[in-house]
């Protein structure tokens, strides 16, 4: 009863766009956090570089959303995935200029002088890179475990910026020389938590394509 | 095929006007005073109410085949209910049912019940032409009579008789402005209705449907043989007609049914599949079948 569409190589084609998208996206936040706890000033480049092609595919898969749900006035699951596929595709170019902001600030501190991390921005960093990854995860496959486990993962980000923050507060007051750098410093913890938040956001988007619920302000329902 | 709402020819109809108002509605300031005093949409009814409609474990053949199974479905009243599936699924067929338009079919029977406003359609001290005024139904293609515009729209009175001439103008006004005819119509009331353009001759149709005043309008593909703009001003008075008439609507395409309807109703292979609010069925339906109907998948 089942029978090939056009449409579905469509969306087949589109989900492939998003893929490529969310997996260059993973690569700039890595680029992000490692130069974050290893500052170095070429950075700031290759982010540039990743930028473009971000800008690029966004273009692209938005304005291939409207053409679709113009053409095809899709219904019911398809016509959630197109949605959805729009949103995630914002949140992923903002999680591109977030981790380019991780590798400007990254650049500033290494060009003037390099501070001390907190001991929490390792584990901050790589579970906001991996939130990404379990959401987008969620989102391709349809595992709805993963993106409650992104949804679990909030509080540890929450808990996680808050020890860094304060972790920074105090180098500041020790080290006053150092007060430009550690600021830029608290602008990256700020970001990585943007990124958990976006992370959460794109968890929420999976689960409305594949279970056809909003669950936006209402995780408990979830 | 004749109208449902004009049955007439039987002496059956002879009951005058009991079934009717005892008078079309005055006609004041140009309003019809029905549609003027109409409230709006009716409140909306928890899905297990008890429907304007009900249909009891309904099974219907034609001879040995069976078109229904088991069909459990409430209407509610004074909205809009789509029906929709893959042809042969047995939709037209139960809109049939509800003003027994089926009986003209030999060789057709049923089991289980079919209530309106809580009383079943097949009381045998039931007259079929009286639940047929009370059940009016429009079809895929427009059947105008070949009489005046005035004449098709008052048909069904006249049948019914003791109407004196002011009672079918005003009717007749009633009636036109309801299916949103009357602007277009008003200066040639005593021409051909078959002058009419298709869309008008669909909704002189409908007017002709409503000027006997039923409770439930059913409407068979009403937009299948339009084009757009004369769809889309069917589709505008549907969601006027709703605010005076209980109306079920069978339609192939899924976009009017998102457009037009409350609740719809999902038909495969002479079972309901899936009801639900419109809303629902089309963002999130519940069964897979529904889905794969809906989005083009199969049917």
């Amino acid at each position: 009863m089942n029978q090939h569409r056009h449409f579905d190589l469509d969306l087949a084609e589109l989900k492939r766009s998003l893929v490529t998208m969310g997996n260059l996206v993973a690569e700039m936040l890595r680029l992000g956090v490692d130069t974050l706890l290893q500052p170095r000033v070429a950075a700031r480049e290759e982010a540039r570089a990743f930028e473009e092609r971000l800008d690029q595919l966004d273009n692209q898969i938005e304005e291939r959303c409207h053409q679709l749900i113009a053409l095809q006035s899709p219904l019911a699951g398809d016509l959630r995935f197109l949605i959805s596929a729009m949103r995630i595709t914002a949140d992923l170019e903002q999680i591109g200029d977030l981790a380019e902001g991780l590798c400007k600030r990254a650049t500033f501190i290494a060009r003037h002088q390099v501070v001390r991390n907190p001991s929490m921005l390792p584990t901050l960093g790589a579970l906001a890179a991996d939130m990404v990854r379990r959401a987008m995860e969620s989102f391709i496959t349809g595992d709805l475990d993963a993106a409650r486990s992104v949804l679990g993962s909030e509080r540890e980000a929450d808990a996680a910026t808050k020890l860094a923050y304060e972790a920074v507060q105090a180098f500041m007051m020790q080290e006053s020389a150092c007060i430009r750098e550690y600021t830029h410093l608290l602008r990256a913890i700020s970001h990585l938590e943007h990124i958990a938040d976006i992370a959460v956001s794109i968890a929420e988007e999976a689960v409305y394509i594949h279970r056809g619920t909003l669950i936006r302000h209402h995780h408990s329902e979830f | 095929m004749p109208s449902a709402t004009a049955p007439a020819r039987s002496p059956a109809v002879a009951q005058p006007s009991a079934d009717l108002p005892s008078a079309p509605p005055p006609v004041s300031g140009g309003q019809p005073a029905r549609v003027a005093e109409a409230q709006p949409s009716a409140p909306e009814r928890p899905a297990t109410a008890p429907g304007y409609i009900s249909v009891k474990d309904y099974d219907f053949f034609y001879g040995q085949s069976q078109a229904l199974h088991g069909i459990n479905v409430e209407i509610p009243e004074r909205q809009v209910t789509a029906f929709i599936g893959p042809s042969g699924c047995g939709k037209s067929t139960l809109l049939r049912n509800f003003n027994r338009m089926n009986d003209l079919i030999e060789g057709c029977w049923h089991k289980g019940d079919i209530l309106i406003a809580g009383k079943t359609i097949y009381d045998r001290r039931l007259e079929v032409t009286g639940l047929r005024k009370r059940v009016g139904m429009v079809f895929q293609k427009s059947n105008p009579f070949p009489k005046t515009i005035y004449e098709n729209v008052v048909y069904g009175l006249r049948i019914a008789g003791g109407y004196r001439k002011h009672e079918l103008d005003a009717a007749c006004e009633y009636a036109l402005r309801a299916s949103a005819l009357w602007e277009e119509a008003k200066d040639r009331l005593h021409t051909s209705a078959l002058g009419l353009s298709g869309g008008q001759q669909q909704r002189l149709c409908i007017a002709r449907a409503i000027a006997v005043q039923p409770e439930v309008l059913l409407m068979d593909e009403p937009c299948s043989a339009l084009d757009p703009l004369a769809t889309s001003k069917i589709e505008e008075l549907i969601l006027e007609l709703k605010r005076d008439f209980t109306v079920v609507i069978v339609t192939h395409s899924m976009h009017q049914a998102g457009r037009v309807s409350d609740r719809t109703a999902f038909f495969y292979l002479g079972k309901l599949i899936e009801y639900d609010t419109t809303k629902k069925i089309f963002t999130n339906p519940g069964h897979k079948q529904t889905e794969n109907y809906i989005t083009g998948r199969f049917g």
